[in-house]
């Protein structure tokens, strides 16, 4: 027997609400058989995520022919037909191998965005991951949209396009878009604050964006062998920057330089996270000054035959005055030739405003902190010229015969400041690559 | 931060009589008090008749727990001169990591609490009740949900049998 209270003294729109913030749409249709009230609760609610082989809607389709995938598109038409209420929520996600699905599916698309149109003029996020190269998908114009977020689609604007003007999210992954379709896209959804574009160039296609934001606060951008230029023109509010360059097999030194000319377009950052060899760059590039940085996260790659990894340090450290965290993750390779040279490197610097002041936490991960004793010249140096340093935390990767000895130096080693704790930590590889 | 001792302090009853006192800033986590104390702003003893004692000493202890954490954000970034990333986000994970500890009540308490959320207008509680009621009905079947939040099923069986079958897919196990 049911006792009064608990859920059903809750108003409907409270239960519909409860209902929205279910992800997977099976999971609100499955509540249709709970009771009887409760039987068509589902055609209310305003949000519908839909994944093809999560939500089959009707028999089994193993999607690997085009017209599996197209009854799949005709079962979301008749299921957003039978909800009772405007979308506000519309995710897609169709992960199949099949291509070509070309004349069949586009006409069956429109009409799909067409229905979004009727239902859902308001709505506000939209998410589509459809990796179907041969089918372009005309982005309707919802005029409410806040959140957009697109995954190897290929899409195409309208030619009317007038912008996403309440668009704050925008990210994009893979996406085949022409690069004035995506200049447009970037330059019409005026208040933007998050920005995301992985990918999105080809090699008939290559990328050239300028980004000019008045309220953007996020800026995330990885660059591929497809971009040829990026600038951040404008964008007064930005307060974190993470730019990265794609993995590849042979390091491209064209990116490093796009993201040291994206980096130099954003002083303002309070927070930055870089993937870049800056050993490579140091030397021919002059980075301006960034009076806001409290926080910076890049990889540092040592090469103890090169002394151009401390000489890259300092360049960057110079060009921080007010740093406050430093996140470095350590790339070292094991040398015997480092072993005579590393107290070189470990030497004082009184000339850098940010070791001298502000400085206070570092937080260094190295794989093989244990192995190569050129990491610890890295940690040392820090101990040695943080003057305020307030914590020092080191996390690496376990298993290596000499690491009690490298743990027994680093307990050893002169720290400047007097109040620093440093805490050491082995981590084991799984805790270690997969985060403990 | 020392609170000033000249802060208004504001006294909330619930429907069985009980009287809280709260300061100002506390009290205007709640959309509804915030409104009330805007439009007659020298009220100091508002009545709330929907919601119990109990259910309104934790909307209060949240609040508190929720402004003095703003608070903390605010004098740090003071101090500093702006607030440092990690930092923020470090204490937003503390703060995370108190809501879902405050989550720990039965059924009964959280559909109270939703209620409590929504009458008074306080928008973060409101969002985290609401999500934590839709974590108990994620991937569970109908019968584990009837069970989770006490509801009597007055369905036979041939209707529920009715109901699955119109939606098979959603009734499939889980891969």
């Amino acid at each position: 027997m049911a006792e009064a209270g608990g859920i059903s003294l809750l108003p409907l729109d409270i239960i519909i609400k409860i209902l929205s913030h279910l992800l997977q749409f099976k999971d609100v249709v499955r509540t249709s058989a709970v009771a009887r009230s409760w039987r068509h609760l589902w055609t209310l609610v305003p949000s519908l995520r839909l994944c093809c082989h999560r939500d089959r809607l009707g028999d089994t389709l193993d999607f690997s022919t085009s017209s599996d995938v197209c009854s799949w598109v005709k079962r979301v038409n008749r299921l957003i037909s039978s909800s009772r209420v405007p979308l506000v929520d519309f995710e897609l996600t169709l992960t199949v191998k099949a291509r070509n699905f070309g004349a069949q599916l586009s006409p069956l698309l429109l009409s799909l965005f067409e229905l979004l149109l009727q239902k859902g003029g308001g709505l506000e996020t939209l998410y589509l991951h459809f990796p179907s190269p041969d089918v372009a998908i005309n982005l309707p114009y919802f005029h409410a949209l806040k959140v957009l977020k697109l995954n190897f689609c290929h899409v195409i604007l309208p030619t009317d396009f007038r912008g996403f003007n309440h668009l704050t999210t925008l990210k994009m992954h893979a996406v085949q878009i022409s690069n004035d379709d995506l200049n447009l896209l970037i330059r019409q959804s005026c208040n933007l604050t998050t920005l995301l574009v992985h990918g999105c160039g080809n090699s008939t296609n290559p990328l050239s964006i300028n980004i000019s934001f008045p309220l953007m606060r996020h800026l995330d951008f990885i660059i591929d062998e497809y971009v040829e230029k990026v600038l951040v023109i404008a964008a007064p509010c930005l307060e974190e920057a993470r730019f990265s360059e794609a993995w590849e097999d042979d390091y491209n030194l064209m990116l490093g330089w796009l993201i040291l000319e994206l980096v130099s377009s954003v002083p303002m950052v309070s927070s930055l996270e870089l993937s870049l060899n800056v050993r490579q760059y140091f030397s021919l590039v002059t980075l301006p000054t960034f009076p806001r940085l409290r926080c910076l996260k890049f990889p540092l790659y040592i090469n103890i035959k090169d002394k151009r990894t401390y000489d890259a340090l300092i360049w960057l450290l110079r060009s921080m005055p007010f740093l406050e965290e430093l996140h470095l993750l350590l790339f070292a390779y094991s040398s015997r030739a480092g072993i005579l040279q590393r107290e070189l490197l470990v030497k004082k610097h009184d000339d850098l405003s940010c070791l001298n002041q502000t400085l206070k936490t570092v937080r260094i991960c190295s794989e093989l902190l244990g192995v190569v004793m050129t990491s610890i010249t890295v940690v040392k140096f820090f101990m040695l010229n943080a003057k305020v340093l307030k914590l020092m935390k080191i996390e690496y990767c376990r298993g290596s015969e000499i690491e009690p000895r490298m743990v027994e130096e680093l307990e050893e080693s002169e720290l400047t400041s007097s109040d620093a704790e440093v805490i050491i930590q082995g981590l084991t590889a799984t805790d270690y690559f997969f985060g403990g | 931060m020392a609170r000033s001792s000249t802060e208004n302090m504001i006294t909330l009853m619930s429907s069985d009589g009980e009287e809280f006192m709260v300061t100002e800033k506390v009290a205007r986590e709640c959309t509804t008090i915030r409104n009330m104390l805007e439009d007659d702003c020298v009220i100091t003893n508002i009545p709330l008749p929907n919601v119990t004692s109990d259910i309104l000493s934790m909307v209060i202890e949240y609040c508190m727990e929720h402004v003095a954490a703003a608070e903390k954000a605010a004098a740090e970034t003071a101090e500093k001169g702006s607030s440092s990333a990690p930092a923020a986000a470090k204490a937003n994970k503390d703060l995370e990591e108190w809501d879902k500890a405050f989550m720990n009540v039965d059924v009964y308490t959280l559909c109270d609490l939703i209620l409590a959320a929504n009458y008074l207008n306080v928008s973060g509680l409101l969002d985290l009740t609401i999500q934590t009621a839709a974590n108990l009905i994620k991937g569970k079947s109908p019968e584990q949900i009837r069970k989770t939040f006490h509801i009597q099923n007055d369905l036979s069986l041939e209707e529920e049998e009715k109901i699955r079958s119109q939606t098979p897919w959603a009734f499939e196990k889980s891969e």
